[in-house]
């Protein structure tokens, strides 16, 4: 569908330019995530002004819902399951900059850094299977990629399912400080959230409207 | 799947068809105005000869039939047929300008379900109204007494002749000339028979018109509405003219935006220039049938119209005062029409229907 509109750019103005914003909020939220991760795991300094980005990831949501009301109001036919879309998952977008920014609150919270343990290597395993997901799914939303999309979808039923394994064996297991122990269940919560977002925003390509951002639930 | 699209080709070749209609109508209703006789034109004139009832003539005609295009279009073949003076025309004209806001202030009853969105969209809507009605109360009186319009529409039509355009427009008149004797012939030089004929087509191809013109200009219009409809007062001015001017309706570009007020995006005071820039661009239609008429009078009544639109527009846009009067106007009664939402069906009654029809049916019983 997105792929189609990018190809009549012309004829499609604001609903095109609303895609953009919504690419550029998905990589800008790439970098904040990055930062904020490495902030947190490595105690480095952020090389960007996180609060300033997630100010412009916010502005961005309210352009994009502009725009999509300007286009619908002006050419009400047209794209209207696509401007729906746009709608629902930018509030997606907006999220995962929450909580990116989230991740470096409780980094500058925590200026220990985290030693190295088997809980905080299975934090950098999920980051690196996260890190790589925004690019899948900017190119999974915007060129309607379905299988992209797919397997987007399933590195998050992955990591779902680590996060939670994570936080149980954390809380039940563990024999860490307890400063430690609250970072890493949020970390690895922080973690579930954003890999949901982005889950929900594939979903956009691979599942009909009304089942945008749920999985096979039965 | 994409969606099924008319070639341009085919788009610019339905519109000059609809037009070579638009002018065809013209000119069979001036010849069948003439084939009334000196008795019909009497009869008309002793009508329109109170200012007051050519207004509400104007008003009532235009909020019925829902376009000043019409309205105003079988203004200037009155006017060009001789069976109404300018004098008298300006009036009807002036009550036109009202009688059009009429649509999006029904497009904005869409949102009475919703009594904050209703508010913003009915302020919004009837903002055109007040000023509509100010502009009336302000310039007619003036127009009455010093007759300015008249004399700058007279100017006006003087200069673009000598530039010039009436010539231009003048082959016009010799390719409708074969349609218009076809159409005579057909109804056996009968003036009633044409003039409904004429009636027909003119309100057919306005409709035609605006429809081909909308699906033409105003989906690739959404970048230009996004960039200057919010920016300053001159762009968003600028932007109701044109577009008006080229989709001929001040009705659609006015109504189009009407959801984007509900939606409390657009603010009645980025609405109101557009309003006004919309009600300079309106004439355009008008002007076009006085040239294919060739008439001075009806060249001048369709300058008198525009000029109406722009005295409006310069009193009323610059001084904040005063640009704040229809704006207040517009929010009280929205305000109370938000509340109560039965009243704002009432406002709609009763400006646009009960007071003029009831002056009309009033006037046509005392001059009877």
């Amino acid at each position: 569908m997105f792929r189609y509109i990018f190809d009549r750019r012309k004829t499609r103005g604001l609903l095109l330019q609303a895609l953009e914003e919504t690419r550029k909020m998905l990589k800008r939220e790439e970098k904040m995530f990055s930062t904020a991760v490495e902030s947190l795991m490595y105690n480095r300094e952020a090389d960007i002004d996180l609060h300033r980005y997630d100010v412009e990831i916010n502005r961005g949501e309210k352009i994009v819902r502009r725009m999509m009301l300007e286009h619908l109001t002006v050419n009400p036919k047209q794209d209207l399951p696509a401007c729906l879309v746009l709608i629902s998952i930018v509030i997606d977008v907006e999220r995962i900059g929450d909580y990116t920014k989230s991740i470096f609150e409780l980094g500058r919270l925590y200026d220990e850094g985290l030693s190295t343990d088997k809980y905080v290597e299975e934090c950098h395993k999920m980051r690196q299977l996260i890190h790589p997901m925004f690019q899948q799914t900017i190119d999974a939303f915007i060129e309607s990629r379905l299988d992209e999309a797919k397997e987007v979808m399933e590195k998050h039923k992955k990591i779902k399912a680590n996060c939670d394994q994570l936080i149980k064996d954390v809380v039940t297991k563990g024999s860490i400080a307890s400063g430690k122990c609250v970072v890493l269940t949020l970390l690895a919560r922080y973690f579930r959230r954003v890999s949901a977002h982005l889950s929900n925003i594939a979903s956009s390509v691979v599942n009909p409207f009304d089942e945008i951002g749920f999985d096979d639930e039965l | 799947m994409p969606p099924n699209k008319t070639p341009l080709a085919l788009s610019i070749a339905e519109l000059l068809g609809v037009l070579y209609c638009f002018f065809v109508s013209i000119e069979l209703m001036g010849v069948s105005l003439q084939l009334f006789g000196s008795g019909f034109a009497e009869q008309l004139i002793r009508t329109t000869a109170n200012p007051l009832m050519g207004l509400f003539i104007g008003l009532l005609t235009t909020s019925i039939i829902q376009s000043s295009s019409v309205t105003t279009s079988m203004v200037v073949a009155l006017v060009a047929g001789g069976m109404v003076p300018i004098a008298n025309a300006i009036p009807i004209v002036l009550g036109a300008n009202i009688g059009t806001t009429v649509t999006n202030t029904l497009v904005s009853l869409a949102f009475i379900t919703r009594k904050e969105e209703f508010r913003r969209a009915f302020s919004c809507s009837i903002v055109d109204d007040f000023f509509n009605l100010l502009a009336v109360i302000i310039f007619l009186p003036l127009e009455l007494t010093t007759g300015y319009l008249q004399w700058i529409s007279s100017l006006m039509c003087r200069l673009f002749s000598g530039v010039g355009l009436i010539k231009i427009a003048s082959p016009l008149k010799l390719i409708t000339q074969p349609a218009v004797d076809l159409l005579l012939g057909a109804t056996r030089q009968n003036g009633i028979l044409s003039l409904i004929v004429a009636l027909v087509i003119l309100f057919l191809s306005l409709k035609l018109l605006v429809s081909l013109l909308k699906k033409l200009v105003v989906r690739r219009a959404e970048r230009f509405i996004h960039e200057y409809l919010f920016k300053n007062i001159l762009r968003a001015m600028l932007l109701g003219f044109v577009l008006t001017a080229v989709v001929q309706s001040s009705s659609v570009t006015l109504s189009l935006i009407v959801p984007l007020a509900g939606a409390g995006i657009l603010t009645i005071e980025q609405m109101f220039p557009y309003a006004l820039g919309a009600n300079i661009g309106t004439p355009v239609t008008a002007i076009m049938a006085s040239l294919v008429t060739g008439s001075p009078a009806a060249i001048t009544i369709a300058f008198v119209h525009l000029n109406f639109n722009i005295s409006g527009a310069l009193l009323f846009l610059p001084f904040k005062p005063l640009r704040r009067v229809p704006i207040y106007c517009s929010n009280w009664i929205a305000d109370v029409a938000s509340n109560a939402r039965k009243y704002a069906i009432i406002y709609l009654f009763v400006i646009f229907y009960v007071i003029p029809g009831f002056i009309v049916l009033l006037w046509r019983w005392l001059i009877v």
